[in-house]
C-alpha cells in the first residue's frame, strides 16, 4: 500500500507545507503515530478518516492491521495511542482499558449502530407473524429453523463468542427454545448467512449494522419490547414477570478513546479527537462501497475527506 | 511417597493388576454419587481470577529499579528486531518512513537473484519452482505482500531451527531435560493463541516481534522432538568413529553426528517453515501484514478469489522455500581441480547474482517506478470461485445437506453425547487404569492428576466437547493417513506426490477452504471436523513415509535376497524398524489435530478452544490460560496413553521373537 518512492516523498513533503500555511495550527510532532485497522469495514472507515484528517494536519500516521480486542490493550501501552471504534455494545474491553487509568474516554463519534437478532425476509414463509418474536416460539417455526446438529431446538447462529450479544439471556426470559451456534468470527457468520440464503435455507442470525450482510441481503429484524433500564434491573418489568431482559437491544454508540500521555502531548489532535464525529449514513454506504462493490477501503475514505473539506476544517478549530 | 521397591512392587504386572482392580471397585462404588457425573458448581476451583490480577499488575504496575517490567522486556525486544527489520526493509518495506530513504529490491532483481541461486543449489529442477512461484505472485499482483511474509518467516524458521536443534540436542544428552521438555513442547503446540496473545502484545509490543514470538513457539517443537529422536536412532558405528576419530564433544556433534542424521532433521525444518508460514497468517491479526492481512481482507466480504490466491502463495513460497534448504542441506561440497577453469568459470552463480542485485540498486534509486510490476500484467480469477460456490448450492445444496445430516445423526451426536453423558469418575477411572495398565503406577498418577486438574476448573464438559471433535478427527486422519503413507513408502511417484499433498495441507491457510465449506455445508461442527481430519492427516502421510523410506538399502537387499516380495519386504521388514518414525507420527497426527482446534474456535465450535476465544474477548488473560491449559492436559493424556500403548506392543513384540 506505501510503496512510496521518492518522487512520492516529494509530494508528502508538499502535502505536509501546504495544510501548514493553509491551517492556523499544527503538528507539534513528527513521531509516527499508529492507528489501528481490524479489517471489520466501518471501523476501518472510521479509523481511515480521522488518520486521514491528522495527515492533513500534518501528523505522520501509520495505519496497522490489529486484532479488536488486542487493541485496547494497545490504547493503555500507548502502543495504539487512539482508538475510534470502541463499541459500547461490547463493553468488557473498554472498560478494561478505563480502569487502567492510563485511558481517557472521548465520547461517542456520533455513528448508531444496531444490533439484534436478524433473518431472511423468505423465513417469514415458515415462521409466520415475523417480524414478531412471539412466532418464534410456535413449534413449526421452531421445526423449520432446526438443524440436524441442534433439533429439536431451532438453532441460532451468533455472533463471535468474544461479543456481548445476551442472546441466551432473552430466549430464556422470552422462553424460546434455542441452541445458540457461535460462528467464532465475523467472516464464519457472514459465510453461514450468505450460504444459507444462497440455498433458500431458514436462519436465524445474529445481525448488525453498518454492516455489509444486512444491507446487501433482503432481510428483517426480529422486534422485541421496546427496551427501557427496567428490563434489565427490574424483573416486574415486561412480559415475563420472573425474569429480566424480557426485551429488545438498544442502539449502542462507537466510542472514542485516547492514552492519556500521549494525547497530553499533541492538543492539536486531541481537538481534532474531540471534534471527531461521523454520520451514521456516511459509514453505511461506505461499508458497501468496501463489501459489496470491492473498492479498497482507504480509497473510500479519501473520497470522503475530499468531499467533506468543509466538516473536518471545522474539527481543527 | 512410596519407597522405590514399593513402586517397583506396584509396576510389576501381577501389583499392578491388584491396584486396577482396587481402582476399579472404587470407582464403581462412587458411581451411585451425582457428584461423580456432574461436578458441582460450588465445588469448583478457579485459579482465573488471581491470574488476571496478577497479569494485569505485571503489565501495568511491576517496576524493577523504577523502569517499567514491560519496559524491559520491549527493550530488548527492540534489539532482537533488529535483523527482522533490516530482511524486512530490503525485501519488502524499503528503508526509511514508508520506503522513503531507500525503496525495497525491485522484484526483477530478487527474482532473478533467487532463480540464480535455485540453480546453483539444486539446478534446473529447483530453478523451475522458483521461477514459477515468482511469476505466480507477480501475475497475481501479490509480490509486495508476498516479500512481507517471506521476512518474517525466514527470520521465523532461522530462529526456530536453532532453537530446536539445541534443544533437541539438550534433551538427547540428559534424560532429565527431555522429561522436562516434552510436556512443554505439547504445551506450546496446542496452547491455543487466543491464550497468550493478550500477554505476548503487552510484553513484546504491536511489533514483527510479537509475531516472530508466536511463530516460534508454534513451530519449533517438531524440529526439537526430530533432533532427539534423529540422534537416538544412529547407529552406533557412527558415534565409534567420532571417538576414532578424535572428535572433542561439539566436534563430534557438528560435524558427525548432526550431519549423519541430515534426513531426520530436513523433517523437522520442513515441518518448521510449513508451521511458519501456517502462523504467519495468523500473525497478520497482531500486526505483522503481508498474505495473512489479504486473505483476511477479502474474507471479510467473502471474496473467495483473492484468498485463494493468497492462500496458494503461502502455499507455493512454503514449498519454494523448503525445497531450497532441502537442496542447499543435500549439496555435496565441490572437488574442483586446481586447474578446473578461471575463477569466473567456478563462480559464474555468484557473480551473476550479485550483477543483478547491484543493477537492481541502480534501477531502484534511479528509476523507482521500474521497481513496481505493471499493474496491467497483473490478473485475478474474479467472482469464478464465489459464482462456483453458489451453483454447487444451487445444484446440490440438497444432497449435500442430507449427506451431512446422515453424518451428524448417525456419528457425530451419538459420540458427542455418549462423552458428555458420561461420569466424570467413569472416564477418569478408565483413562487412570488404562495407563496403569500399560505403563505403570507413574503413568496413572500423572493421567489422573492431569484429568482430576480438568475437572475441578469446571472445564470437563467443555473438555470432552473438544476430545470428541479431536478423537474423530484423528481418526479418520490415521485411517486415510497411513496407507498414504505405505503406499508412498513403495512408489515414488506417490511419494512425490504426497510430499506435495503434505506441504499443501499443511500451508494452505485453512480459512480458504473454511470459508467455502460453510457456504455449502452450513455452520457448525461437520466443516470443522472435516478441517480437522484433512490437518492432522498430514503428519500420519509425512512420518509414516519418511519413517519406511529410510530403512537402509542393505537391510532392504537382505530382505528381497531372502525372497520378499516388495509387500511383504514392507510390511515384515520396513514397518517394524521403521517403528519409532511411526510411533512419532501417530502422537504428532493426535497433537495436530488438537492444535487445529485453535482454527475451529474460529468457525464455532464449542469446547475448550471457544471458552479461550471467549476469555480473549473479555480481557480474562487467566480464565483464557486455564482453558488452555486444560486443552494441554487432555492432549497430554492421550498423548502419553498411546505412546504408552505403543511401547508396550513394541515390547510384547521383542519379547515373543526372543
Amino acid at each position: 500500500m506505501y510503496r512510496t518512492s521518492i518522487p512520492r516523498l516529494a509530494c508528502f513533503g508538499l502535502m505536509l507545507a501546504i495544510p501548514a500555511q493553509a491551517l492556523a495550527q499544527q503538528a507539534e510532532t513528527t513521531e509516527v503515530i499508529k492507528l489501528p485497522l481490524i479489517n471489520s469495514s466501518d471501523f476501518d472507515f472510521i479509523s481511515l478518516v480521522f488518520g486521514g484528517v491528522l495527515k492533513k494536519a500534518g501528523y505522520n500516521i501509520e495505519f496497522t492491521p490489529v486484532d479488536y480486542t488486542a487493541h485496547f490493550q494497545g490504547v493503555v501501552t500507548g502502543d495504539f495511542p487512539i482508538t475510534t471504534g470502541a463499541w459500547a455494545t461490547t463493553p468488557a474491553p473498554v472498560q478494561d482499558a478505563l480502569a487502567s487509568g492510563k485511558v481517557e474516554d472521548y465520547g461517542p463519534n456520533g455513528v448508531e449502530v444496531r444490533e439484534g437478532w436478524w433473518y431472511p425476509t423468505y423465513v417469514e414463509a415458515v415462521c409466520p407473524g415475523l417480524p414478531d418474536y412471539r412466532a418464534l416460539m410456535k413449534p413449526d417455526c421452531q421445526k423449520a429453523l432446526a438443524t440436524a446438529e441442534t433439533a429439536p431446538k431451532a438453532r441460532f447462529v451468533n455472533a463471535p463468542s468474544d461479543w456481548t450479544t445476551d442472546v441466551d439471556k432473552r430466549a430464556e426470559a422470552f422462553g424460546i427454545d434455542l441452541e445458540i451456534i457461535s460462528a467464532g468470527t465475523p467472516v464464519a457468520l457472514a459465510a453461514a448467512i450468505s450460504g444459507a440464503i444462497d440455498k433458500k435455507e431458514p436462519i436465524l442470525a445474529w445481525g448488525y449494522s453498518p454492516y455489509w450482510i444486512t444491507a446487501k441481503y433482503d432481510g428483517k429484524w426480529v422486534e422485541f419490547p421496546k427496551a427501557e433500564d427496567a428490563c434489565f434491573s427490574d424483573p416486574k418489568w415486561g412480559s415475563n414477570p420472573d425474569k429480566t431482559w424480557d426485551c429488545g437491544y438498544k442502539t449502542g454508540q462507537i466510542g472514542k478513546l485516547a492514552n492519556k500521555e500521549f494525547i497530553a502531548k499533541v492538543p492539536l489532535a486531541q481537538k481534532v479527537l474531540r471534534n471527531f464525529k461521523l454520520a451514521t449514513g456516511d459509514v453505511g454506504r461506505a461499508t458497501e462501497e468496501a463489501d459489496v462493490k470491492g473498492r479498497p477501503m482507504p480509497e473510500v475514505a479519501d473520497e470522503w475527506i475530499a468531499a467533506n473539506e468543509a466538516k473536518w476544517r471545522a474539527w481543527l478549530k | 511417597m512410596g519407597s522405590n521397591a514399593e513402586l517397583e512392587r506396584a509396576a510389576s504386572p501381577p501389583g499392578r493388576l491388584i491396584v486396577a482392580a482396587v481402582a476399579t471397585c472404587v470407582v464403581l462404588a462412587l458411581l451411585p454419587f451425582r457428584w461423580t457425573w456432574d461436578w458441582p458448581k460450588e465445588w469448583v476451583i478457579a485459579p482465573g481470577p488471581p491470574i488476571t490480577v496478577a497479569f494485569r499488575w505485571l503489565a501495568r504496575d511491576f517496576t524493577i529499579g523504577g523502569v517499567e517490567f514491560s519496559g524491559i522486556l520491549r527493550s530488548a525486544a527492540k534489539v532482537v528486531e533488529l535483523p527482522m527489520m533490516i530482511v524486512q526493509s530490503l525485501l519488502a518495506k524499503g528503508f526509511g518512513p514508508f520506503g522513503s530513504a531507500f525503496p525495497p529490491l525491485p522484484w526483477f532483481t530478487l527474482l532473478g537473484a533467487a532463480v540464480t541461486f535455485a540453480h546453483w543449489a539444486g539446478g534446473l529442477r529447483l530453478l523451475m519452482l522458483i521461477l514459477f512461484t515468482g511469476a505466480y505472485l507477480l501475475i497475481f499482483g501479490l509480490w509486495t505482500s508476498a516479500m512481507t511474509t517471506m521476512a518474517s518467516v525466514l527470520v521465523a524458521v532461522v530462529v526456530g531451527s536453532l532453537i530446536g536443534v539445541a534443544l533437541g540436542v539438550m534433551a538427547w544428552r540428559s534424560t532429565i531435560a527431555e522429561g522436562m521438555l516434552e510436556p512443554l513442547y505439547d504445551l506450546l503446540q496446542v496452547l491455543p493463541i487466543f491464550s497468550y496473545l493478550v500477554p505476548i502484545l503487552v510484553f513484546f509490543g504491536f511489533g514483527p516481534l510479537a509475531g516472530l514470538v508466536a511463530t516460534v513457539i508454534f513451530a519449533m517443537p517438531p524440529m526439537a522432538r526430530t533432533t532427539t529422536l534423529a540422534l537416538r536412532t544412529l547407529p552406533r558405528s557412527i558415534f565409534e568413529l567420532a571417538v576414532v576419530t578424535g572428535c572433542s564433544r561439539r566436534q563430534s556433534l557438528w560435524l558427525v553426528l548432526l550431519p549423519a542424521s541430515r534426513d531426520t532433521l530436513l523433517v523437522g525444518l520442513n515441518q518448521v517453515i510449513n508451521l511458519s508460514f501456517a502462523v504467519a497468517v495468523f500473525a497478520a491479526i497482531i500486526g505483522a501484514g503481508g498474505l495473512g492481512t489479504d486473505l483476511f481482507a477479502a474474507l471479510k466480504s467473502l471474496k473467495l478469489g483473492p484468498a485463494i490466491a493468497a492462500g496458494i502463495a503461502i502455499t507455493l513460497l512454503a514449498i519454494a522455500l523448503d525445497r531450497t534448504f532441502r537442496a542447499l542441506a543435500s549439496k555435496r561440497p565441490r572437488h574442483v581441480r586446481a586447474d578446473g577453469g578461471t575463477w569466473i568459470a567456478r563462480h559464474v552463480h555468484l557473480l551473476a547474482a550479485s550483477a543483478l542485485i547491484v543493477m537492481g540498486l541502480l534501477a531502484a534509486v534511479t528509476r523507482s517506478e521500474l521497481s513496481a510490476f505493471p499493474a496491467s500484467w497483473t490478473m485475478s480469477t474474479g467472482t469464478f470461485w464465489n459464482d462456483l460456490v453458489t451453483s454447487i448450492n444451487a445444484a446440490a445444496g440438497e444432497t449435500i445437506a442430507s449427506f451431512r445430516n446422515a453424518l451428524i445423526i448417525g456419528l457425530l451426536r451419538p459420540v458427542k453425547d455418549a462423552l458428555l453423558a458420561a461420569p466424570w469418575l467413569l472416564v477418569v477411572g478408565i483413562c487412570t487404569v488404562a495407563g496403569l495398565l500399560l505403563g505403570g503406577l507413574r503413568l496413572a498418577v500423572t493421567v489422573a492428576g492431569l484429568l482430576l486438574a480438568v475437572v475441578v476448573t469446571g472445564y470437563w464438559d467443555a473438555a470432552m466437547t473438544s476430545l470428541y471433535l479431536v478423537l474423530l478427527g484423528a481418526a479418520i486422519a490415521a485411517l486415510i493417513g497411513f496407507p498414504l503413507g505405505m503406499i508412498g513408502a513403495l512408489n515414488g511417484m506417490v511419494a512425490d506426490v504426497n510430499d506435495v499433498l503434505v506441504d499443501t495441507i499443511q500451508t494452505l491457510p485453512p480459512f480458504v477452504y473454511l470459508v467455502p465449506v460453510i457456504m455449502v455445508l452450513g455452520i457448525g461442527d461437520v466443516p470443522a471436523l472435516a478441517a480437522i481430519a484433512l490437518y492432522a492427516v498430514a503428519p500420519a502421510i509425512k512420518f509414516t513415509q519418511s519413517g519406511l523410506l529410510q530403512v537402509k538399502r542393505s537391510v532392504l537387499e537382505a530382505a528381497e535376497m531372502s525372497g520378499c516380495t516388495r509387500l511383504q519386504a514392507l510390511l515384515l521388514v520396513q514397518l517394524p524398524i521403521a517403528r519409532p518414525h511411526l510411533l512419532l507420527g501417530l502422537n504428532q497426527t493426535v497433537i495436530m489435530a488438537f492444535g487445529m482446534l485453535v482454527i475451529t474456535a474460529l468457525v464455532g465450535t464449542r469446547g475448550l478452544e471457544a471458552n479461550t476465544l471467549k476469555a480473549l474477548g473479555k480481557v480474562d488473560t487467566g480464565e483464557g490460560l486455564v482453558a488452555g491449559l486444560c486443552l494441554v492436559a487432555i492432549t497430554a493424556v492421550c498423548d502419553r496413553l498411546l505412546r504408552a500403548c505403543a511401547r508396550r506392543a513394541m515390547v510384547a513384540r521383542t519379547a515373543s521373537h526372543g
